[in-house]
């Protein structure tokens, strides 16, 4: 374009016909949008996924042993080529025990490399009595931060042996990326399914072998998951370390047999000690009988004691009664001998007085007498002293004669005979003396003489004086007689009052002294009472102790019966139980290993599947976009060139070369495309990608991050075709245009005439029409390329809707279908394989009494590959115990004629997309085996409707003819009374109690699972919805605009006539309404057909989805696609009414 | 108002931006009912303008606008619409006919909205079309189809029949019997047509002649005798 003017003419185009412009770039916008943003969703899915598994370094495959792994197999794996880390995990469902709920819980521990947890709120657990639960627990509300759980077992384990920490304090709530859906999938516990998981300190747990290794692959970190780069590189390692899963499991074995021999050789100590502890305490319980008995005796001892001391103490009482009375008698007596003495006492002083007067006057008496008697006395006294100096004279003289006497004797001796020397002493003793013995004898004999006078005439004076003397005194001396006896009697009296006195002092002494002794008896008798009430109660207390002791004894005794009874069933189930441990032990069959990559988790391969679903409409849906937006490029590009005719011929005429005429053309249509291009592509693959994995995050809503990188595979292809599309659309324009000359171009072009359509051949119809449905048909066939242009556009939109609205059906029909139509049944009950015959038949009996199970039969249900010269596909095989019954539960049916069917002897029943899958029909025989070694050939007798999942129906007979034996039932289909949700609960909770049983299902749950798992379609139907009002939207409007444009003469023309604006309207509306009929005609085969194609693209083998439209989904299509229509002819009435009639005037340009 | 056409000072002024072009500047006139009325001068005069107001196409400035016994300046969207609807037919320069329609039914376009329509093979009997009825526009040669347009104008019966340049892209002599027919029209059914040319040489058919000139009317005259088309010549 070196032309300046060319240049600006080609702005002053954009400018002038910025409309245009733009409708070309929305059109390739929204087509490049869906076509990169839809193709985009399948891998940004899966790099989204991706990017969640990397950060959390979610482990590529886990290796799980059905006799639990060691810490030598963790060495083991971790040696395997390939292997980037292991990490082994325990993990245990058990029941978690809120304050108002029990929740069935994965516990695990706590995983450091791998399968990181997302902390969501708190942090993880530090220590032992700490645990993170799931966030899922914690949002929905069933536990906070701080809460407390308590782990319970949920098997016969002993929760102890699982995990040595009961109760957990809750400190954050997380997620994982092995979960990243709300399921939780199902566990053997409770309700069989888990609510969600818990994280605890791996040393909580008190299993010696781990549950699970998890093993991340050497460099699939760097790969995408769900690619076949990844899935290629996983499978060699799953072969990998399957290679040294023999030697591993060898090992394992053998130490499974020896700790199982050490566990029995203890289990026997162990009911050893039992049986000898149990002997003890029947001997202990033998020698409390005797000290029973011992005390009984003692005690019957004590109360004959006590009887003797309550006599003994009753005769002390009567004692000390009677001692009592005497004293309380004594001081009576004591009282009136005091009174007495105290009148003798009175008396008696009044005796003293009048002897003390009559005292004096005796006194007074003797007084008088005194001198007379006082001389009497001298006389006397020198009497008697005469009298002895006489007596003294006459002793004196005797003396001497006795001396002399005795002197001569011992004179005369000495003479005669010797004398004695004492004899010889006295002698000369004598002889000195005898010299004074005259002179004294003269002296005394003179004395004599003398003296004898003196007496004389004292003698006379006495005789005179006496007398008189004696008179006076004999009277004073016989007063004083009588005083004295008056006196005598008095003091005789005090004496005796004295003696009372003293007596009576002596009484009270004693009575005192005997009421002390009185006091001293009642403390003494107090005491003793105290002593024997003492007594008694210790005699009671014994009673009681006694009593008690024989309660216990008889409690002890009938315990120890009890414990004995049961001890001996313990023991005995001990022994059972060892015996069991050693058949078992001898039964252990060699460990296996299961290793699962990821395919095995459950929301891993369902995200998958999602990716893929999604990836399938992504190969339908946009080239249908694509085609309607080339087509609409095409036309309007074609109608500019036309519209520039004239140019183009004066152009042509001005001499400027065909290239660059064309290039005006080209280059609008190139840019216009370009950045409707640009544009579409970087909306689409950034916004679909999103809005479709935000949709699947209601599902998956442990996804944190949606990626959305523009896929340059998508953007250049998707450009490519957009920009070329609409480029070549250009050219082709141009090029009949440029070969004209340059005259013919000047002219304008011949109006395209009016032609005769066939209808007007039909005249009874053609009569039948009103003017302007005649007038309308004309123009409907008059202006072909916009009549197939909109015609295609119309029946697009009407078929994406129809598709969007189909596919919703078709999803729904799965659960519809196969839970309303086909599965009867409402649940099974699994029978565990273990089972032996008696809990089997006891099962058999508990459900064929229950009420609230009216309908149940025994089948065989068991996973069968079948094949029929392909690949083989695993379905299950159903053999129902009875054939004609299984109707009641199952309809074996056509899915279009709705014929039934009933099994027979000779042939097995497919379901349809089995049948597909294998391309077999009625009457081929196909091969099913159960495993490498077990394979029948059946003939198939008919092909059933089925949704979900593939089955195999085969009688019982036929199943017996096939493989030579019964089959052993392993299910009871049940059909019960009731089918809500608490209903199935409590059904579901009393029957896994049960040891035959190992699982019970409901169907609604697998509905409900069903049904969530393709929830998240409902908005990839809306933005099917909202993408087919788009474009119907932009293909009308465009459509429309160019036949407005093209006819605005015609409608200036008819404005000018006088037709109002709604009759003008009415007039080309009346048209669109028209093609609109016919477009959603061609919409409804078109979308017949396309949702045929996308449901057969998009089902996954698992699945079949309905194939039949519902009629409300034709309807909401039809009214959805008007709705669009009226809405373009909405907006075109503004047009219509804005067109200048002033251009009828105006010469054909 | 005795007459049956008046417009009194009648402008149309255009405003673009700062300047004010106006198109027709004043214009006043009469014409009475059956009237064979031309409307002459050159390009640019304001005359196609004068015959757009008239024709309730387009809205003067100011002025009245008199069309037995209403005022249309006053019209306004749906009157206007009604007043082309019933009152007026119009004759364009090319025809218009829809492409789409046959000759009929292009004439039966017109009734269709129509309170008092003539029969439609009537009409074409009258405009010499009897035997092309059911030819569609580009089959019929341009003299036809400007019968055609006629016929679809006096179809609705109007009151005023205008016609922009009903020769203009005609040859000579089709052009001459398309004049004459509608001069012919107008005599025999008394309906009032004004037509519109640059072509004075047509002036001394008509009983009234305007000519315009710059927005303006630069003399009307009445012609006592008109002559028949046939002994104009050009």
């Amino acid at each position: 374009m070196r032309k300046r003017a060319l240049k600006k003419e080609f702005y002053m185009e954009i400018r002038k016909t910025l409309n245009r412009f733009l409708s070309i770039l929305l059109i390739n916008a929204l087509g490049v949008a869906f076509f990169a943003g839809v193709r985009a969703s399948k891998p940004d899915m899966r790099l989204s996924a991706d990017a969640f598994f990397d950060e959390s370094n979610l482990m590529d495959l886990r290796v799980m042993g059905t006799l639990g792994m060691t810490g030598e197999d963790v060495k083991a794996i971790e040696g395997v080529e390939g292997v980037k880390e292991v990490m082994p995990v325990y993990s245990v469902d058990m029941f978690g025990q809120l304050p108002d709920r029990q929740l069935n819980l994965q516990v695990m521990s706590q995983p450091e490399e791998m399968n990181r947890i997302h902390v969501r709120e708190g942090r993880l657990p530090e220590g032992r009595d700490e645990c993170l639960v799931d966030y899922k627990l914690y949002t929905s509300g069933l536990c906070a931060i701080g809460d407390e759980i308590t782990l319970a077992s949920g098997t016969e384990d002993e929760t102890s042996d699982l995990v040595n920490q009961e109760t957990f304090t809750v400190v954050g709530a997380g997620t994982t990326s092995y979960y990243m859906s709300l399921d939780r999938g199902t566990t053997g516990i409770g309700s069989g399914s888990l609510d969600g998981f818990l994280i605890v300190r791996p040393e909580v747990f008190e299993q010696d072998y781990y549950t699970q290794i998890c093993v991340t692959a050497e460099g699939a970190y760097e790969l995408t998951c769900y690619t076949e780069e990844y899935d290629a590189l996983v499978d060699e390692l799953v072969e990998r370390i399957e290679g040294i899963e023999k030697e591993r499991c060898d090992i394992r074995y053998a130490q499974i047999q020896e700790e199982g021999q050490e566990k029995i050789a203890d289990a026997e100590k162990e009911v050893a000690d039992g049986e000898q502890k149990l002997k003890d305490a029947g001997e202990e319980l033998e020698d409390a009988r005797v000290k029973l008995a011992d005390a009984e005796v003692k005690l019957t001892d004590g109360e004959k004691e006590l009887a003797d001391g309550e006599a003994e103490f009753a005769d002390k009482e009567r004692e000390y009664l009677d001692a009592k009375q005497e004293v309380a008698d004594g001081w009576k007596e004591l009282n009136e001998a005091k009174e007495e003495l105290v009148k003798a006492t009175i008396q008696i002083q009044k005796g003293y007085a009048e002897y003390d007067r009559n005292k004096a006057e005796l006194d007074a008496g003797y007084a008088q007498l005194a001198p007379a008697l006082e001389q009497l006395e001298q006389v006397e006294s020198r009497l008697s002293q005469v009298g002895n100096g006489l007596t003294q004279a006459q002793a004196g003289i005797e003396q001497i004669a006795a001396a002399r006497q005795r002197y001569q004797s011992l004179v005369d001796k000495d003479k005669v005979d010797i004398l004695s020397p004492e004899e010889e002493e006295e002698l000369k003793a004598l002889e000195d003396a005898k010299a004074d013995w005259d002179a004294t004898e003269a002296y005394l004999t003179q004395q004599q003489t003398q003296l004898a006078p003196i007496q004389a005439q004292l003698a006379e004076a006495k005789r005179q004086l006496a007398p008189i003397v004696e008179e006076n005194k004999a009277k004073l001396d016989a007063g004083a007689a009588a005083l004295a006896e008056g006196k005598r009697q008095l003091d005789a009296g005090s004496d005796q009052v004295d003696a009372g006195n003293s007596q009576a002092y002596y009484a009270e002494q004693e009575l005192l002294e005997a009421e002390e002794e009185l006091a001293d008896g009642e403390k003494k008798l107090a005491d003793g009472r105290e002593e024997l009430a003492d007594a008694r109660q210790t005699l009671e207390d014994a009673r009681i102790e006694l009593a008690d002791a024989k309660e216990e004894f008889a409690d002890g005794e009938a315990e120890y019966e009890k414990a004995l009874a049961e001890n001996e069933e313990t023991l005995a189930d001990a022994k059972v139980k060892i015996a069991d441990a050693k058949q078992e032990l001898a039964d252990l069959k060699q460990p296996e290993w299961y290793v699962l990559d990821r395919q095995y988790i459950q929301t891993y391969v369902e995200y998958g599947n999602d990716a893929d679903r999604i990836g399938a409409i992504g190969e339908v849906f946009p080239a249908i976009f694509f085609l309607v937006a080339a087509l609409v490029s095409l036309t309007t590009m074609t109608r500019m060139v036309e519209e520039q005719r004239t140019q183009i011929g004066t152009l042509k005429a001005l001499g400027y070369g065909k290239g660059a005429i064309a290039s005006k053309y080209i280059l609008y249509a190139l840019l216009s495309s370009l950045i409707g291009s640009l544009l579409g592509l970087v909306a689409g693959q950034k916004l679909l990608p999103a809005v479709i994995i935000s949709a699947y995050k209601i599902l998956y809503n442990n996804l944190p991050d949606t990626l959305t990188p523009l896929n340059l595979e998508y953007s250049v292809t998707a450009s490519a075709v957009a920009v070329s599309c609409t480029t070549l659309a250009a050219l082709a324009a141009c090029y009949k245009e440029l070969n004209a000359v340059p005259a013919n171009l000047m002219r304008p072009a011949a109006p395209k005439s009016g032609k005769r359509v066939f209808l007007e051949y039909l005249g009874f119809l053609w009569r039948r029409l009103t003017f302007s449905q005649k007038a309308a048909v004309r123009n409907l066939v008059r202006y072909k390329k916009r009549f197939f242009m909109t015609i295609f556009g119309i029946g697009g939109c009407m078929a994406l809707l129809l598709v969007g609205f189909g596919l919703k059906d078709s999803i729904l029909h799965i659960g519809n279908g196969q839970f309303g139509d086909v599965f009867d049944y409402d649940g099974a009950i699994g029978i565990d394989k273990d089972a032996d015959d008696g809990e089997r038949e006891e099962l058999a009996r508990l459900i064929e009494g229950d009420q609230r199970i009216p309908h149940h039969m025994r089948v065989l249900e068991i996973a069968v590959d079948v094949e029929a010269g392909g690949a083989p596909r695993s379905a299950y095989l159903i053999v129902p115990e009875q054939k004609e019954e299984l109707d009641t539960y199952i309809h074996l049916q056509s899915r279009e004629t709705k014929e039934h069917y009933t099994l027979d002897d000779q042939g097995i029943v497919l379901t349809e997309k089995l049948a597909v899958l294998l391309g077999v029909a009625e009457g081929d025989t196909i091969t099913l085996k159960e495993d490498d070694t077990k394979a029948v050939e059946a003939r198939v007798a008919h092909i059933t409707e089925q949704y979900f999942m593939h089955y195999v129906y085969m009688s019982r007979e036929l199943y017996e003819s096939l493989y030579g034996e019964a089959p052993e039932w392993n299910q009871w289909f049940m059909k019960n009374d009731r089918q809500d949700e608490a209903f199935e609960e409590e059904l579901r909770t009393e029957y896994i109690g049960y040891d035959a049983v190992s699982d019970v299902d409901f169907i609604s749950g697998t509905a409900e699972r069903v049904a969530d798992m393709l929830k998240s379609m409902d908005l990839i139907i809306y933005v099917l919805v909202i993408a087919a009002g788009l474009l119907a939207f932009v293909v009308l409007y465009n459509l429309n605009n160019i036949n407005i444009n093209e006819r605005r003469r015609e409608l200036a023309t008819l404005k000018v006539l006088g037709f109002f604006d709604q009759e003008v309207s009415a007039y080309v509306n009346r048209e669109n309404v028209l093609l609109t009929v016919i477009g959603a005609g061609v919409g409804v085969g078109l979308g017949i057909l396309l949702h045929r194609f996308v449901i057969q693209t998009a089902e996954i083998d698992m699945l079949m989805f309905g194939r039949a439209i519902a009629p409300a989904s034709y309807l909401y299509s039809v009214l959805l696609t008007f709705v669009f229509s009226v809405l373009v002819n909405g907006a075109m009435f503004f047009k219509l009414r804005n067109i200048d009639m002033v251009e009828s005037l105006k010469s054909v340009e | 108002m005795g007459h049956f056409v008046e417009l009194r000072q009648v402008k149309k002024i255009y405003q673009m931006g700062e300047v004010t072009i106006p198109a027709v500047d004043g214009i006043d006139f009469e014409i009475e009912k059956g009237e064979f009325v031309v409307i002459v001068g050159p390009s640019g005069a304001g005359k196609t303008t004068v015959l757009n107001i008239l024709g309730g196409m387009d809205t003067c400035t100011s002025g009245e606008v008199w069309v037995d016994g209403r005022d249309i300046s006053s019209f306004k969207g749906k009157a206007l619409t009604a007043y082309r609807r019933d009152d007026i037919g119009f004759v364009f320069q090319f025809y218009n006919l829809v492409q789409n329609l046959t000759a009929l039914e292009n004439v039966e376009l017109a009734l269709q909205i129509c309170k008092d329509p003539l029969d439609a093979e009537q009409v074409l009997r009258e405009v010499g079309l009897e035997g092309r009825k059911a030819n569609f526009p580009a089959q019929l040669s341009g003299g036809e189809q400007q019968r055609v347009a006629i016929a679809r104008a006096l179809a609705k019966n109007p009151k005023l029949l205008l016609c922009d340049e009903p020769t203009g892209a005609l040859d000579y002599n089709t052009g001459k019997a398309i004049l004459k027919l509608l001069q012919d029209t107008c005599r025999e059914k008394g309906m009032t047509v004004i037509v519109i040319t640059h072509n004075q040489a047509i002036a001394p058919m008509a009983d009234r002649v305007i000519k315009i000139k710059n927005g303006r009317v630069g003399r009307m005259e009445q012609n006592a005798a008109p002559v028949s088309v046939e002994t104009i010549e050009w």
